[in-house]
């Protein structure tokens, strides 16, 4: 599956009339893509025309062809270059936007899958003191970007609350000072949420998201408290709790909580359990998220883990059934995955997502700080360190300035193994204008920063993703959700944009 | 300016398939091993196509890759795939692979170009094309020989900045990535 396409025997092709172009045989017809982010699906017939020089000026199908960008000598340079640069806009802004705080390794809570590599709730000495916090925004509003995202994370972020609160505070008080956007955003647990810090929360512009598999029998078995208990009771509570706040406060509506679920062995058969729980629970969007077999996950892999193709198969038949649901107007519950990757294809934008870029998140696009004020380049770099391996450590907030870490030789080598056009088979996929590796992960599953793609899961799963994303918008009855969908998505966007600089505002 | 072009470099096409004499394979009851003559397919399409075959093969290279390289093929899983059925698949990427690399070469300056006008337009020394300013042009065939001849001093012009771009020892941070946020403000303040 992870395999690029060949083309047909026999097939006449006049190399010196094509242009900059990846193909892909999905199996009757033919998915082009270029560059600047342009695609069109056509028949083998056609694609085989096409190839061959064949396709006549006064066809539809050559226009088209014209429009996007494939008729070499019909190239119109500067709407093609004015697409590459909305396609990579993160591209044009320097330095990291989104900085994860880990403010305590502790947690209450023994996931199965804990990419987090987390300690007993009793090892206050892995909490961040005020003093590192202090530094830790110090140097966050050092770096360059003028949109600044702090994402708290853990352990459980409120076992360190008074830190949280200190970081909130100081950082909106450095963004206003500094005429920077701030947003802020909690991923926590609940299960020690209180109307208190629910309150503290809203009034500082601080947005919620937490963890939900599914089911409570699925979730409790994913994410069982530390010497037992029922913990998806807790999260459904407090999820419906901030929903009847939000919903009795139009001011509130932008602080609706987000869930996120992680796909175990376990969730394989719960794919319509799970999506009728986020719908019942009335939340906008579902995750699909694949687990990853780095840190913790990494050591569990035989019982919690899977093969990539199996994730696909899940995937799509979860997303069929999400489709469904939309289709007989049982629920609009959106499927982030598809609406990160219709966002890339269909609109040509980049929606901000660090896995899926070129090249990838890590430094560029995001950094992560330990409770100790270490710096990694990545949530999941920070990981690797904390089973003994320092590789993805860039920096200290004591000692370190923005140069040196963007200079490091490690942030060199992630740009370098993430960049697509440096990768053997990714330079040629049809999937790599909206695609993306990641350094840490085929470190982790590879022993290499850049990996090794014809037996990489990475690749495996994510051209599962792009191939079932492409075959739905060639589906009429499909195509018209996903439109839907993105243009829901667009609304919401507009409506943050209007927060000016310098005030709170909250991550959608 | 809207500009459309003609592309004109030498760059090489590839020979329709079924014109080239396949690769002949020599096989074993567990390897399949292939001669290729580097100057008739390419040193980047036969080690790409390796490339591709080591989800199903241990892949070997051994010869001289100026002139012969032989291709070896192990299957990982002897039960599931035959040498015989390697050495098909992979000569059938060999083929692809010549036509990809083929079109990357062609198209080499025209997308460094295009990043190139892209790099501009995202700092504003470019404006970027307004839709309304777009009016269709002339198709390629229709272009009068002075249009051409302009054209291709266009693209000349560029393949020689590109290449200029290239050689010049570039500073050490000449778009002032390492500055920081308050470096940058002072910058902007001077300026």
């Amino acid at each position: 599956m992870s395999r690029l396409t060949t083309l047909a025997k026999g097939v006449a092709v006049d190399t010196g009339a094509l242009a900059a172009f990846n193909f892909r045989d999905m199996g009757g017809w033919h998915l082009l893509t270029n560059d600047w982010g342009q695609f069109l699906m056509m028949s083998t017939e056609d694609f085989n025309r096409f190839m061959s020089g064949k396709v006549e000026s006064s066809e539809p199908l050559y226009r088209e062809l014209e429009t996007r960008g494939f008729i070499k000598a019909r190239l119109d340079f500067p709407q093609l270059a004015a697409n590459y640069v909305k396609k990579n806009s993160f591209q044009w802004f320097p330095g990291p936007s989104l900085h994860m705080i880990v403010v305590t390794l502790r947690c209450n809570q023994k996931c199965q899958y804990c990419h987090s590599s987390v300690v007993d709730p009793s090892r206050t000495d892995t909490d961040m003191d005020i003093a590192t916090a202090k530094k830790t925004v110090d140097f966050i509003f050092s770096t360059p970007n003028p949109t600044i995202c702090i994402e708290f994370q853990g352990g459980e972020p409120l076992l360190n609350w008074p830190v949280v609160k200190f970081i909130t505070e100081y950082a909106q008080a450095k963004a206003k000072a500094g005429n920077r956007k701030l947003l802020m955003a909690l991923v926590c647990n609940f299960t020690l949420m209180t109307e208190d810090k629910l309150d503290y929360l809203f009034d500082h512009h601080v947005s919620i998201c937490t963890s939900l598999d599914g089911p409570a029998e699925l979730h409790n078995k994913n994410r069982p408290f530390l010497g037992g208990g029922e913990a998806q009771q807790k999260v459904v509570h407090w999820l419906e709790r901030i929903q009847e706040r939000c919903a009795a406060d139009e001011k509130k509506k932008y602080y609706l909580p987000g869930a996120l679920m992680t796909t175990t062995r376990f969730s394989m058969d719960y794919g319509p359990e799970i999506v009728d729980l986020y719908v019942k629970l009335g939340l906008e969007q579902i995750f699909l998220r694949p687990l990853s077999p780095i840190g913790y996950a990494k050591r569990v892999w035989k019982d919690v883990g899977y093969e990539a193709e199996e994730f696909v198969k899940f995937y799509e038949k979860t997303l069929d059934y999400i489709i469904d649901l939309n289709v007989s107007g049982k629920s609009g519950i959106m499927e982030r995955m598809a609406l990160i990757l219709l966002s890339k294809i269909v609109k040509g934008e980049d929606p901000g997502f660090m896995d899926l870029r070129s090249p990838a998140g890590a430094v560029l696009g995001c950094l992560a700080y330990n409770y100790n004020g270490e710096i990694f380049v990545s949530d999941e770099g920070r990981m690797v360190d904390h089973q003994g391996d320092p590789l993805f450590r860039v920096g200290d907030v004591s000692r370190s300035d923005w140069a040196s870490v963007i200079d490091h030789p490690t942030t060199r080598a992630c740009v370098s193994a993430s960049t697509l056009d440096n990768q053997p088979m990714c330079h040629q996929c049809a999937f790599k204008p909206y695609c993306g590796v990641e350094p840490v992960f085929h470190y982790e599953t590879q022993k290499s920063v850049f990996g090794q793609m014809p037996t990489s899961g990475w690749c495996v799963s994510h051209m599962g993703i792009f191939d079932v994303i492409f075959r739905k918008l060639r589906d009429p009855r499909a195509r018209k959700v996903l439109d839907k969908w993105l243009e829901r998505d667009q609304c919401r966007w507009q409506e943050s944009d209007a927060v000016p600089a310098g005030m709170p505002e909250v991550v959608l | 300016m809207k500009t459309k072009k003609k592309t004109t470099n030498n760059a090489p096409r590839a020979v329709a398939p079924q014109l080239l004499a396949a690769p002949v394979p020599k096989l074993s009851s567990s390897e399949a091993s292939v001669s290729l003559d580097i100057k008739a397919h390419g040193l980047e399409p036969v080690l790409g196509a390796a490339y591709l075959m080591m989800d199903k093969a241990f892949v070997s290279l051994s010869g001289d890759r100026t002139k012969t390289i032989v291709v070896g093929l192990r299957a990982k899983d002897p039960k599931a795939v035959k040498p015989k059925a390697l050495a098909a698949e992979f000569l059938a990427d060999l083929e692809t692979q010549k036509v990809r690399w083929a079109v990357a070469k062609n198209n080499l300056p025209i997308r460094e170009f295009i990043a190139e006008q892209a790099v501009l337009i995202a700092n504003g020394t470019i404006p970027a094309p307004s839709p309304a300013a777009a009016a269709p042009e002339p198709a390629a065939e229709q272009l009068t020989d002075d249009q051409r001849a302009e054209i291709e001093k266009l693209i000349s012009e560029v393949e020689a900045e590109i290449k200029t771009m290239n050689d010049k020892k570039i500073a050490t941070d000449p778009k002032g990535v390492k500055a920081s946020w308050e470096e940058k403000q002072e910058q902007e303040h001077k300026a």
